[in-house]
């Protein structure tokens, strides 16, 4: 069914307009905003609903100049995005009802979270790389605004500039990556596009292959994986650039919750699970592979050592969103099905786990792993909640979590047994990462348990309308866990397969035939053949070696727990100092502050000498450059000296006398003696003048050069003598530059001098008297042929006048400004 | 003609002019600046022998248009000598001020001032006080 | 044919509001009228040149009907009246705080017709078609900025104008020898002439164009004065942090961008077609001057970036991180102007919309509207940030970082403004400045410059740096003694806003500010069609008669 572009529209539009309402909404309903936002996200929900069963692409123009459209793609994964952002959404704005009681800046917040919301469903939606790009950067503005919601906090601000800093700078590199691929199209296209679905999209099945052949044969395939997968990377918190994440968690709870956890940094496994199809290969496996399972397994080694609740969760989301990368990595069907249900399941037991945390923050008073405990008296229901949230995250069976991983232990040991050798490598650090899952996991769960220690007091009861969203989360994993038993035998939630098989046909699937081709082993040929996705609980032969890592993973996890405390200790005394990804990134930022005032004081001196010394170097540099470069050929007219003529005789003295009165002028031991030096050679520049034949000009020069010395003269009189002593080398050092600037004159002068064009020059003295009427050629030029310069002259001259009356008229007005 | 010679000289004046730029007495910075206008115009001038030895003055009914130096560069030097009045006049008063607010000629004592000074001119630093 | 008034029309209205408020300094009220009056006639104006201009394609006003070469030429072209409407439009917003923020005895004594001369010097840059007329010009926007800069004359005020005023007097004699070699060299100094004349030689009986690159660079040296380009730049932080903020403002958003003008209208449309050989000098390859421009841009640019990016950073006052900023910024605005020289020279096409659009190369055409719609980004937004940074002081008493804190809660219209205005900087998109950023690295990826890539990224990443610091000091955390007495003047928090809404606008409804920019590229790199416009005279040749040796 073709899709409704009106929906589209309105789907990403209303969040967006409700936020820009928001502000005057609050004014009417102060808290109750929150149910205002929650209703407008039931409506995206109602929309994204409406759009299921719908598949292609429509587009609205936006710059048709540069062919970027508003074009929106609909299938499997977009769904799964938006059902995410807006049904998570609702549950979200529902809680934060209660949650945010009290709390300041809630207009601010309803509208972040808004348009946090409309952006993410444009993110979900876009089929253009500039309209992805543009939602996927105000996903980041809007999570800047968010984690610095608590604005007078120093850690909130701290922790919204490093996710800024990450998350954009990451966007930055996707963005360039999106430019290589919009070039690439170009040529393996016909024409260049930045439409990723619709007419010429480089993601539709039928330009794939083109785009495929024209990136490896301009080898441009792994510069485009780098810079795309920096860009997912970061929005998505992988290792090392995941280090933003923890620090989020000074956001409200539900936003950590929302963005943090269930939507904004599903973006960048989006963006993966999107190229998937079209970049999916050896070189994609390698990076993908590699970097999700150090994320999962690093992030997982974090958790255990993190002693807050949320920062553990932080961790832990790092870490899933590495299994989902490390999923997406491997180009088997085995991979997709890892990365498309994961998603679903993390996003449930995740997004739960963070109210259930919300929760026992707000009634607990403490977030302190090691303060809490026993809480399953206070808070049965929660305690329900984070129990079947809880084992989900830790894959134990038959929770959902479970399911999910389990095709990832399938995705490694198909791709261990293909390749074999260091292959095996990738099934061990996945197990290896998920003992250390278990144990957070089981730790997380494990404050509800056991004693309550005495600090704690008593815990209120949550109200209800924070408890329903949790709940519900919880209850939609149970159900996800338990179709997984029922399916076992024979009873399939057939809905969430059929759902789960569109997002992985949009992931690409089972990709390729080509060498890394999965076919030939025995084992996934039959799983691999067709698109359909069921999930149940292992029986078969062919799920023994992933069953076997499963339990192998909650064998060693149930084992190193009781050592949990210890391990925790040390790994938490391990991981600091230049082995954390934070001591570099506070590095630089730290370090940039004083760099910057290194850099600033090194360069802005402050002097106009060291101005002066390299504006003029630069201007002899470049010159000089650029005769060189042009090979001027410098003729010196020595010849041209002899006969000496009165003529020459003449000019030569005046310009003599001229040179020695600048002499004198850098000898003048005293103000006065410069200032009458200096006139020395303004009157033979005169003379110069009268030679040159411009009796004009010398008029006005010895009128200048009286006006000039008056005014030296009144000025001097009320400064003080002052004689800046030279020493040798500074003298030398000027002296060199001044030579230099000289020489780059005079090289300049005998170039120009050297050659005679046709001048416009001759049409002066031809038209200056019948056309001008003037007998004066210069007078004529000034007033007629070229009157805006004169204009702009006196305009000059009129500014000089009020810059006088400007400097003595506020010169006592600095202090009031 | 005397190119040779213009060149020497020409490039002397912005030599001798760009030291005194570089000293620290205002005064003289005012100087080098005020030398080097000159010499960009009698640079100009030099331009301007357009092949004829007469001043640019046609009597009436200039058909036979006499061969003049260029006057084209000699209304150019005009507007440029003025300009450069306006702008060296302007120069020297502020120099005056800068005295006055700072209670020094000295570039170097100028540099050296209060660095915190405020924006906008909220906090009107007493440059004597560096002395 | 009646000369297209429409030309000159902005330069005299701006002209006539510089004089009358000059005159009428005995009301307060009459002078601040006329001034507010004259800035929105002048932006009617300016209105109304654009809109012919892109009815009948460039308009050229020849002074007092002297044919061009002879006659100073005003030439109103599309590249011209893309820079002009954008910068009149921040020229005036700027204007219009200044009545509410510049004190009233400098609004008498001189502040009016000093700011109506710059934008007078401003506008007849833009327009001019002749070289000397942009020298006067120029002095025109330097003389008034001189002592607009030191306007408080204050101790910092007068220190930082007079670097500026050295600076740019050495500068200004350096654009004399220029002009007077080009002018020995090519024998004249109209515009579309001299293009032509560089384009023939021969049929000029010009000898040698060896010296045109030199002379060029001299030129060049005065223009990168002028926009602040590393190393060039020196005046900038000082020059901006003691002017007024409506001066900064207009400094950096407007001034700053008739430097880069001159340097595209002169070296892609006058220079560009000198046929100068092979370089010879190591590390530079292909003929033509745009040979050893695109090298020396990409190194300046690079230079400004990190340069800028990395001295803000750690900036205590919002306007010294603004003046840096600026260093930065106007590197990302010659960053595309020097892999557009790289496409002329190594003839790099582009995909459309920039291919085939001038018959030059499409490289060329994306860097120069990469450039063009930078500048225009930087012009809103640096403008914004300026008048942002002058209604904090305003209202607190002081710029600095340290002091403020927690304006978000206590001004939290005017902080949505200097936000939006700073992520703006930042490049995010719908903005415009996601567009600048955007055709920068589209520039780069095109020319398949690593160097200039690379360049970008990192100052980028400086950006987010020192606007995210200044954010979370100034506008987030507990508000500070002097931020809980704040006090916003209603007038100057609007303009703030309506340049933010602009940044916002502009970009939200990109396609016709880039079919403007493209245009304005088209227009630049299009020599041929900007001498057939200026059509000046061919006849010199045939009738110098016997005046050359």
């Amino acid at each position: 069914m073709a899709v409704n572009l009106a929906t589209l529209l309105a789907v990403v539009g209303l969040p967006f307009l409700a936020a820009a309402l928001t502000p005057f909404v609050y004014r009417f309903l102060g808290e109750r905003t929150a149910y205002y936002a929650a209703a407008v996200a039931l409506a995206c929900l109602g929309l994204v609903a409406s759009l299921f069963g719908t598949h292609g692409a429509v587009s609205v123009e936006w710059i048709p100049t540069l062919d970027v459209s508003l074009r929106f793609y609909v299938d499997g994964l977009s769904l799964l995005i938006a059902t995410l952002a807006s049904g998570v959404g609702v549950l979200i704005l529902t809680y934060s009802g209660a949650y945010m009681h009290d709390e300041p800046g809630q207009a601010k917040y309803y509208a972040a979270l808004l348009a946090f919301m409309g952006s993410m469903l444009g993110v979900a939606f876009a089929a253009d790389m500039i309209v992805l790009f543009l939602f996927w950067e105000l996903t980041s503005l809007s999570s800047y605004v968010l984690i610095g919601h608590y604005q007078r906090a120093g850690p909130s601000m701290y922790a919204s500039r490093k996710s800024m800093l990450i998350t954009v700078a990451g966007g930055l590199f996707m963005l360039a990556g999106f430019l290589v691929l919009h070039a690439v199209s170009a040529e393996a296209l016909g024409s260049a596009t930045w439409a990723l679905f619709g007419d010429g999209g480089i993601l539709m099945p039928e330009n794939a292959a083109a785009m495929q052949t024209a990136l490896a044969d301009q080898g441009l395939l792994v510069p485009v994986l780098a810079l795309v997968g920096i860009g997912a990377a970061a929005k998505s918190a992988q290792v090392p650039l995941h280090i933003w994440l923890p620090n989020a968690m000074e956001a409200p709870t539900p936003v950590s919750a929302f963005l943090h956890s269930a939507t904004m940094v599903k973006a960048g496994v989006y963006l993966v699970g999107r190229l998937r199809p079209l970049l999916g290969g050896e070189e994609w496996t390698a990076a993908f592979v590699a970097l999700g399972l150090l994320t999962m397994t690093v992030a997982a080694i974090l958790a255990v050592a993190a002693t807050d609740i949320k920062e553990l969760l932080a961790y832990s989301t790092a870490s899933h969103l590495g299994l989902i990368v490390a999923g997406f990595g491997f180009t088997s069907f085995y991979g997709a099905e890892t990365g498309a249900f994961h998603i679903v399941n993390h996003a449930l037991f995740k997004a739960a786990l963070f109210l259930v945390a919300g929760i026992v923050a707000h009634e607990a008073g403490t977030r302190a792993l090691n303060e809490l405990g026993g809480l399953r008296e206070d808070l049965p229901i929660t305690a329900g909640i984070a129990v079947i949230a809880g084992l989900g995250m830790a894959g134990v069976p038959p929770f959902n979590g479970f399911y999910s991983k389990e095709f990832l232990f399938k995705a490694a040991w198909e791709y261990a047994t293909v390749h074999e050798g260091v292959a095996f490598l990738v099934p061990v650090v996945a197990v290896f990462g998920s003992i250390f899952t278990f144990l957070y996991s089981i730790r997380f769960v494990a404050m509800f348990f056991g004693d309550k220690p005495d600090a704690l007091g008593h815990v209120h009861s949550p109200p209800a309308i924070m408890l329903g969203p949790p709940a519900l989360l919880a209850t939609l994993a149970a159900v996800v866990g338990i179709g997984g038993v029922t399916a076992t035998f024979g009873v399939h939630l057939e809905p969430l397969e059929t759902f789960v098989a569109s997002v992985i046909q949009a992931t690409g699937g089972e990709l390729g035939g080509g060498a890394h081709a999965v076919a030939a082993s025995g084992a996934a040929g039959a799983a691999a053949a067709g698109s359909e996705f069921t999930y149940h609980l292992p029986t078969s032969r062919e799920s023994l070696p992933a069953a076997t890592m499963s339990a192998i993973t909650i064998v060693l996890g149930a084992a190193a727990y009781t050592e949990y405390d210890a391990l925790h200790a040390r790994l938490d005394e391990l991981i600091s100092g230049p082995l954390t990804a934070n001591y570099y990134y506070d590095g630089l930022t730290d370090g940039a502050n004083p760099f910057s005032d290194r850099v600033r004081n090194a360069v802005q001196t402050r002097r106009l000498r060291t101005y002066a010394t390299w504006t003029l170097a630069a201007f002899v540099a470049l010159t000089l450059g650029a005769y060189a470069a042009a090979e001027v050929t410098l003729a010196l007219p020595v010849g041209e000296l002899l006969p000496v003529t009165p003529p020459k005789l003449a000019v030569w003295l005046v310009l003599a006398l001229a040179g020695v009165g600048a002499v004198m002028v850098v000898r003048a031991n005293s103000h006065v003696a410069g200032v009458l030096t200096l006139s020395i050679l303004g009157f033979m520049v005169a003379i110069f003048y009268i030679l040159s034949k411009a009796p004009d000009l010398a008029l006005t020069q010895l009128v200048v050069e009286t006006l000039v010395l008056v005014i030296f003269l009144l000025v001097l009189d009320r400064l003080p003598a002052f004689y800046g002593n030279v020493t040798r080398s500074t003298a030398l050092r000027d002296g060199v530059l001044s030579v230099a600037v000289g020489a780059t004159v005079a090289i300049t002068v005998l170039l120009a001098t050297a050659t005679r064009p046709d001048s416009i020059a001759s049409y002066f003295v031809r038209t200056a008297y019948p056309e001008g009427g003037g007998s004066n050629i210069v007078n004529i030029i000034l007033v007629d042929y070229r009157a805006f310069d004169t204009m702009g002259e006196i305009a000059v001259v009129s500014m000089a006048a009020l810059s006088i009356i400007t400097l003595i008229a506020l010169r006592e007005r600095g202090e009031t400004q | 003609m005397t190119e040779v010679v213009l060149a020497a000289v020409l490039g002397f004046l912005f030599a001798v002019g760009t030291f005194l730029v570089l000293r620290r007495d205002v005064v003289r910075v005012v100087w080098g600046v005020s030398i080097i206008s000159q010499a960009a115009n009698v640079y100009l001038i030099t331009m301007s022998s357009l092949g004829g030895a007469a001043v640019p003055f046609v009597s009436a009914g200039g058909a036979d248009a006499p061969a003049t130096v260029d006057p084209l560069v000699q209304a150019l030097v005009l507007t440029a000598i003025v300009i450069g009045f306006g702008t060296t006049a302007f120069a020297l008063v502020l120099t005056y001020r800068t005295y006055e607010e700072h209670g020094t000629i000295d570039m170097l004592e100028l540099a050296d001032g209060t660095e915190e000074a405020e924006t906008n001119g909220a906090v009107a630093t007493d440059g004597g006080a560096d002395e | 044919m009646s000369p297209p008034v429409a030309v000159i029309a902005p330069l005299l209205v701006v002209l006539f509001t510089a004089i009358l408020t000059a005159v009428a300094h005995r009301s307060l009220r009459v002078q601040r009228a006329l001034s507010v009056l004259g800035g929105v006639a002048y932006l009617g104006a300016v209105a109304y040149l654009f809109a012919r201009v892109k009815a009948e394609g460039t308009l050229v006003y020849q002074l007092a009907d002297w044919r061009a070469p002879y006659g100073v030429t005003i030439v109103a072209d599309d590249l011209s009246v893309f820079m002009l409407a954008f910068g009149s439009f921040v020229g005036v917003a700027a204007l219009a705080f200044a009545v509410v923020y510049v004190d009233e005895v400098g609004q008498r004594v001189s502040f009016h017709p000093l700011y109506h001369f710059m934008l007078v010097g401003v506008t007849g840059s833009f327009l001019t078609g002749d070289i000397f007329n942009l020298f006067v010009w120029f002095e025109v926007m330097l003389m008034s900025s001189y002592v607009l800069v030191v306007f408080y004359s204050g101790a910092e005020h007068t220190r930082a104008a007079l670097q500026y005023v050295v600076l740019n007097l050495v500068g200004s004699a350096l654009m004399l020898v220029a002009i007077g070699g080009l002018y020995a060299t090519v024998g004249t100094l109209n515009m579309a002439d001299m293009a032509r004349r560089l384009a023939d030689p021969a049929a000029f009986g010009i000898t040698t164009l060896a010296p045109v690159l030199g002379l060029s660079v001299v030129l060049f040296v005065v223009f990168a004065l002028k926009a602040g380009i590393v190393p060039f730049h020196w005046w900038v932080p000082a020059a901006y942090r003691a002017a007024p903020a409506p001066v900064s403002a207009a400094l950096a958003g407007v001034v700053k961008k008739v430097g880069i003008y001159a340097i595209i209208r002169l070296y892609f449309t006058v220079f560009a077609p000198a046929d100068l050989g092979e370089l010879a000098l190591p590390g530079f390859s292909g003929s033509g001057p745009l040979a050893y421009f695109g090298p020396v841009l990409l190194v300046m640019a690079i230079a400004s970036i990190l340069l800028g990016g990395v001295a803000a950073v750690n900036r205590d006052d919002i306007d010294d991180l603004l003046a840096y900023s600026s260093v930065g910024q106007v590197g990302f605005i010659v960053l595309p102007l020097a892999l557009a020289a790289f496409g002329i020279v190594a003839g790099v096409d582009a995909p459309a919309p920039y291919g085939d659009v001038a018959g030059v190369s499409g490289l060329a055409v994306l860097g120069v509207t990469a450039a063009l719609v930078y500048s225009l980004n930087h012009g809103l937004a640096k403008s914004a940030l300026f008048l942002a940074s002058g209604a904090i002081y305003d209202a607190t008493g002081t710029s600095r970082l340290d002091r403020l804190g927690g304006l978000a809660e206590r001004a939290p219209v005017l902080s949505g403004g200097f936000f939006v205005a700073a992520i703006g900087l930042v490049g995010i998109p719908p903005l415009i400045g996601f567009f600048g950023k955007f055709l920068v690295f589209d520039a780069a990826a095109v020319a398949g410059s690593e160097l200039a890539l690379g360049g970008a990224l990192a100052g980028a990443i400086l950006t987010i740096t020192y606007v995210t610091r200044a954010w979370n000091r100034g506008f987030w955390g507990t508000p500070t003694e002097v931020v809980d007495a704040t006090r916003t003047n209603r007038t100057q928090v609007a303009v703030v806003v309506v340049l933010a809404i602009a940044v916002v606008g502009v970009g939200v409804a990109f396609d016709p500010v880039l079919e403007a920019a493209i245009e304005g590229a088209a227009a630049a790199l299009d020599t041929q069609g900007y001498v057939d416009a200026v059509n000046p005279d061919t006849t010199t040749s045939a009738t110098s008669g016997g005046g050359h040796a």
